[in-house]
C-alpha cells in the first residue's frame, strides 16, 4: 500500500509562509523587501508560482485603478493549507532543533 | 507618483519576449508579475539615478527568472514528449526502441554464451562482463534494428529514429565511460581472488578499467615522462568511449541505407551482418596500427564510423533521388 505523498516546505517557502502570515496580502516586491535580502527578485516569483501549485498561496491580479500606469500587479495571500503547512513546519523545526545544535 | 509621462515604462520589450518565448503559465505567473513590480518601482523611484538602478535590477531579475522558467519548461516539455509529440511518432519511437533493445539483448546473450564455458567455474562473476558487452551490443542492435525496420526511415516519422539514436548513443557512451570501467575492475578482482590465495587487492587499473579522467591523466603523465608511444594506448581507449557512442548514429545510417536498397528481410540481415564485420575489421586494423604508432588513435577509433556514415549518407542520397524521380515520372 502506498502512503500519501506529504507536502514539503523548502527553506525559502517557509520564509514566504512566515512573511505572508504576518500580513494579509503582499506583492512579490514587498516580500523581497521584507525578507531583508533572503529572497531575490529573480527567483521569488518562481517560488511563489511553485507554492501556488502546492496550494500554499493564492494570487490575484489587482484591479487597475483609473489613470494608473503600468501592468496590473499580482498580490499573494496565504491559503488554509499554507497556514497549516507553516504550523507543521514550525512544529517539526522546533522538535528537531537539537539535531542542528 | 512623479513619473514623467514622456519617458516610457521599462519592461515593454521584455514583456514581448516573454509572451513570444515563455509558456503561458510562466508568463502569467512569473514574468508578468515581475515586470509589473518593476514598473511600479520605476514609477515610484525618485530621480534618474534611482530609476536607472531600478531598471538595471529589474532587467537582471527578469533574465534570471526567464532562465529558471525556461529550464523548468524545457524539462517538462522533454519529459511529456520524450517518445514523440504525436501519437504516430511516439508509436514509431517505441517500436524502434524495442527492436534496438532486442538486437542488443541477442548480441549480449551470444557474447555471454561464448564466455560462459570458460568462466562458469567462477560462479556469477561473468555478469560483470555485461556492461562491456552492452557497449558493443547497443550499436550493433541499432544497426540491425534500422536495417530490418524500414518504416523507421519514413519521412513523416523522422524524429523517431533521431530520438532512438540519441538514446542508444548516450546509453552506449555512459556505459563505456562510467559503468564499464567499474564492472571490469570488479571482474578482474573477483577472478584474481578466485585463482590466487594471496590476493590482497586492489589491483592496479588497466586501460579498460579507467574512466575518461583516469585515461587523460595517465596519458598526460606518460607523455611528460617521455613515453609518448605508450601513451597512445590510453589515448586509443579514451577515444573509444565517445566513438562507440557516436557509432550508434553511423550504424543507424548504415541500417537505413540497407533498408532503402534492399527489400527482403534475409538480405537486409545479411547486409547488416556484412557491415558489422567490415566495421569490426576496420576497427581492429586501426587499433593495431595505432598501437604500432602508424596511425593517430583518434583516426583509428573514429575513422571506420566516419567512413560508414559517409558511404551510408551517399547511398541514402541516391535512394532519395531515385524515389523522387520515380514519384515525378509516376
Amino acid at each position: 500500500m502506498s502512503s500519501p505523498r506529504l507536502p514539503t516546505v523548502s527553506r525559502k517557502e517557509a520564509l514566504i509562509l512566515d512573511l505572508l502570515a504576518g500580513a494579509s496580502d503582499l506583492y512579490g516586491l514587498e516580500l523581497v523587501e521584507a525578507s531583508e535580502g533572503r529572497l531575490k527578485r529573480g527567483t521569488v516569483y518562481v517560488t511563489l508560482s511553485r507554492m501556488e501549485d502546492k496550494g500554499y498561496v493564492t494570487s490575484s491580479q489587482e484591479a487597475k485603478a483609473q489613470g494608473a500606469i503600468g501592468l496590473p500587479r499580482r498580490v499573494y495571500r496565504l491559503t488554509a493549507l499554507g497556514r497549516r503547512a507553516r504550523e507543521a513546519w514550525a512544529m517539526v523545526s522546533k522538535k528537531l532543533a537539537w539535531e542542528n545544535a | 507618483m512623479d513619473h514623467d509621462p514622456s519617458s516610457p515604462l521599462p519592461g515593454r520589450f521584455l514583456r514581448r519576449i516573454a509572451e513570444r518565448v515563455a509558456s503561458k503559465a510562466a508568463c502569467d505567473r512569473v514574468l508578468q508579475p515581475l515586470l509589473a513590480d518593476l514598473q511600479f518601482e520605476h514609477v515610484n523611484a525618485r530621480g534618474p539615478w534611482a530609476r536607472g538602478l531600478v531598471r538595471a535590477r529589474g532587467v537582471l531579475a527578469f533574465w534570471q527568472a526567464f532562465g529558471v522558467t525556461s529550464v523548468v519548461d524545457s524539462g517538462r516539455h522533454l519529459w511529456t514528449n520524450a517518445w514523440g509529440i504525436t501519437e504516430k511518432e511516439s508509436h514509431a519511437t517505441q517500436r524502434l526502441l524495442v527492436h534496438v533493445g532486442l538486437g542488443a539483448t541477442v548480441v549480449t546473450a551470444l557474447l555471454l554464451g561464448s564466455e560462459y564455458s570458460h568462466l562458469r567455474s567462477f560462479g556469477s562473476v561473468f555478469f560483470f562482463l555485461i556492461p562491456s558487452m552492452l557497449a558493443v551490443a547497443l550499436p550493433i542492435g541499432t544497426l540491425f534494428a534500422f536495417a530490418l525496420e524500414e518504416k523507421a526511415c519514413a519521412d513523416q516519422r523522422r524524429s523517431a529514429p533521431i530520438r532512438v539514436v540519441l538514446l542508444a548513443g548516450l546509453a552506449t557512451f555512459a556505459i563505456g565511460a562510467w559503468l564499464n570501467p567499474v564492472a571490469n575492475q570488479a571482474f578482474r578482482e573477483r577472478v584474481s581472488r578466485a585463482v590466487t590465495t594471496e590476493f590482497v587487492g586492489p589491483l592496479a587499473k588497466g586501460d579498460r578499467e579507467m574512466t575518461l579522467d583516469d585515461l587523460a591523466e595517465r596519458s598526460s603523465a606518460l607523455r611528460s615522462a617521455g613515453h609518448g608511444r605508450e601513451a597512445k594506448r590510453f589515448d586509443l581507449e579514451w577515444h573509444k568511449k565517445p566513438a562507440f557512442g557516436a557509432s550508434c548514429a553511423a550504424l543507424a545510417l548504415a541500417g537505413a541505407a540497407i533498408a532503402s536498397l534492399i527489400r527482403r528481410r534475409l538480405w537486409q540481415f545479411l547486409a547488416a551482418f556484412a557491415v558489422f564485420n567490415a566495421v569490426y575489421g576496420l576497427l581492429r586494423i586501426g587499433e593495431q596500427a595505432a598501437d604500432a604508432g602508424r596511425l593517430a588513435p583518434a583516426l583509428a577509433m573514429w575513422g571506420p564510423f566516419l567512413l560508414v556514415a559517409a558511404i551510408s549518407l551517399a547511398v541514402l542520397g541516391v535512394a532519395h533521388r531515385r524515389s523522387d524521380a520515380a514519384l515525378t515520372s509516376g
